[in-house]
């Protein structure tokens, strides 16, 4: 068979089978692909609408869970509006799963701290779904989470059904309102809260730039070894195998070397942002 | 490899020969330029001379008797290998949900004629980066495989050239079907190839003296002698890693313009972007119908928008920019591919519209 370009381009179907409004920016679409794939949390997909365009989302859902794919995605931009104001019935196009995903198997008999902040909550439900899968291979597991604000809280289903199954969670938000009787402020204010074992702990970091670079000098500082601190980088991306080199960044592409990288590496190739 | 030789007004039977089953790319004068397009023999630009500086370009003709007198325009092959624009695949929305189709078109083979040796090299550049790794870009390697490539030994280099510091040119040593260098009566013909060799099948080739493979190897070596521009290698990519906040960062900075012709004129740049075209035909309000092609088109990380991601850029800045391109070419590759990323061919001084000179920057920096 001739071989064709459209090999790595061309998307595959799945349909919108529901979609949940989360917030007043942030929807879940649960998506049924016509051709069922494995993946790994951490991993994601290039998402298309026709005549709109492309974006890499990170898969929400845990293979093995659900047989849907979830996507939970924030409208930034103009694809991400057009993917917004999609309805169950709808076709979307889509390619992967891409990356290397999240792996766990190092953090085996150990703590683990989930830091999350904003929309970066999706990769690690995905992540924090499959520890739960396997809960007594690990020690302690807990959650520091960061919004804007109390409406802003995405998958509280989940957060509360995590609390349920022995999960110590920290809630965070930037700005209070009326009912909120929580904790304020960003999350590298609250991690000192957690009562992992920082010195031995694995950590799975997701969320802004800033808060990322925040947490990463945070956690070193307590302890935690530089090769333990995971984390998912975001960049532009275009092709997300390597090919269009958008997401280039100091020798590594972070859609085929990442996106999940340790702050051990992402020192040593200066990748957090130039 | 054999070396034999034909006759100079013999050449254009190799042209006649390769026309039946390819397609002819190779230089040609438009607009006082030599570029690469669909050609014939009596297209070649004998006896033009081009000039190159910074910033400068002069094409003149008349000024010897010598098939390949000149150089290399801003094109380079990649133009044909991973073309500036490609639809991908055609796409439909209607009522009854998405489809797309991909239009298969049978390419003739192309034959790639007069390929200097540094160019040669980008492309073995450019097989590192879309045929290795997780994935292999299937468009490029059946272009690839679907070529033939008809070298010409450099021996007149032009000012910006610097491909003897890299160890690319400007002999070409492999990667080739057939490669022609020109002596005073003859034309040399190396075969690098099985195809090569069969281009060659029936004319009236002889064999080549002593005395010839002598003038080869002398002119070889007056046209080495003859580079003005070198790039020191030996402390690469150690003296840009170290490097990061060198204020001659902000002083490049501040000369570009962040046009993007360094990335065009490129051999082994190969950023690309891909996005949906629509045609105005293609959008019915009315059937609530939309149609158009996915494309795949060259991207330069020059623009401001190419490492943009919502609610931030990673590059904002020309000098972050700048040094990106510069750090990637000189620096990442060596890491990633094991060579630098630059082939020594001179494009970007001579396009640059304010003439920056890399080799110029990078020596700057190691002050």
């Amino acid at each position: 068979m001739k071989e064709r370009l459209t090999d790595l381009y061309l998307p595959s179907k799945a349909k919108v089978i529901d979609v949940v409004d989360m917030t007043s920016d942030v929807k879940l679409f649960k998506v049924m692909p016509e051709k069922t794939f494995k993946y790994k949390p951490g991993q994601f997909l290039m998402v298309s609408l026709w005549g709109e365009g492309e974006v890499p989302i990170s898969i929400a859902s845990t293979y093995g869970v659900r047989e849907e794919i979830e996507l939970c995605i924030k409208r930034v931009g103009p694809v991400t509006s057009a993917i917004h104001s999609l309805k169950s019935g709808d076709d979307i196009g889509i390619r992967g799963p891409f990356g290397n995903g999240f792996s766990v198997n190092r953090a085996k008999n150990r703590d683990i701290l989930f830091v999350g902040g904003g929309i970066g909550i999706a990769p690690l439900r995905s992540l924090i779904n499959e520890v739960l899968k396997n809960k007594k291979d690990f020690k302690k597991i807990e959650l520091v989470y960061g919004s804007r604000t109390p409406s802003d809280i995405l998958f509280m289903d989940d957060i509360n059904l995590w609390q349920k199954k022995g999960v110590n969670v920290i809630l965070t938000v930037d700005r209070k309102d009326r009912g909120w009787r929580g904790n304020a402020g960003i999350v590298t204010e609250h991690i000192g809260k957690s009562r992992v074992s920082f010195k031995n702990a694995h950590a799975f970091v997701c969320g802004p730039q800033v808060m990322i670079n925040a947490v990463m000098r945070d956690l070193s500082s307590r302890g935690t070894p530089e090769g333990n601190i995971i984390m998912t980088l975001e960049a532009h991306m275009k092709c997300g195998v390597g090919k269009c080199g958008h997401c280039y960044a100091d020798g590594k592409y972070i859609c085929t070397d990442g996106p999940v990288f340790s702050y051990k590496e992402i020192k040593q190739f200066n990748l957090n942002g130039v | 490899m054999t070396i034999t030789k034909i006759k100079k007004d013999h050449l254009r039977l190799i042209f006649d020969r390769l026309k039946d089953s390819y397609k002819l790319v190779g230089p040609r004068v438009e607009n006082d330029v030599i570029v690469l397009t669909e050609m014939d023999f009596h297209d070649i630009p004998a006896g033009y001379k081009d000039l190159h500086g910074k910033g400068v370009y002069r094409l003149s003709g008349n000024k010897d008797s010598n098939t390949f007198s000149f150089s290399l325009g801003p094109d380079s092959f990649k133009r044909f290998l991973s073309p500036p624009v490609r639809e991908i695949f055609a796409f439909k929305k209607s009522k009854k949900g998405i489809s797309a189709n991909v239009s298969s078109k049978e390419e003739k083979p192309t034959a790639f004629i007069g390929m200097r040796a540094c160019d040669i090299s980008a492309l073995k550049l450019y097989d590192k980066v879309f045929l290795e790794g997780p994935v292999r870009d299937t468009g490029y390697d059946s272009l690839k495989r679907n070529s033939l490539i008809i070298a010409v030994n450099c021996l007149y280099p032009n000012g910006n050239c610097f491909c003897d510091s890299l160890g690319t040119g400007p002999e070409v040593r492999d990667g080739f079907d057939l490669a022609i260098t020109e002596i005073q009566d003859s034309f040399l013909l190396e075969t690098g190839s099985s195809k090569g060799s069969e281009i060659l099948n029936g004319l009236t080739i002889e064999e080549v003296s002593d005395k010839e493979m002598d003038e080869k190897n002398s002119r070889t070596e007056d046209c080495k002698k003859t580079i003005k521009r070198h790039i020191k290698v030996n402390d690469l990519p150690w003296v840009i890693y170290r490097n990061p906040e060198h204020p001659r960062w902000t002083d490049v900075a501040s000369r570009c313009l962040a046009c993007g012709n360094c990335t065009q004129v490129c051999p082994t740049c190969f950023c690309n972007s891909s996005y949906d075209r629509l045609e105005l035909s293609g959008i019915s309000k009315k059937s609530r119908e939309i149609s158009g092609n996915k494309v795949r088109a060259w991207d330069s990380c020059f623009s401001k928008n190419f490492a943009r991601v919502h609610g931030g850029n990673f590059r904002p800045s020309r000098r972050a920019r700048y040094r990106h391109w510069m750090t990637h070419k000189l620096a990442y590759w060596i890491e990633q591919f094991g060579s630098p990323g630059c082939v020594g061919c001179g494009r970007c001084i001579t396009w640059c519209p304010v003439g920056i000179d890399i080799t110029e920057e990078l020596e700057a920096i190691r002050k």
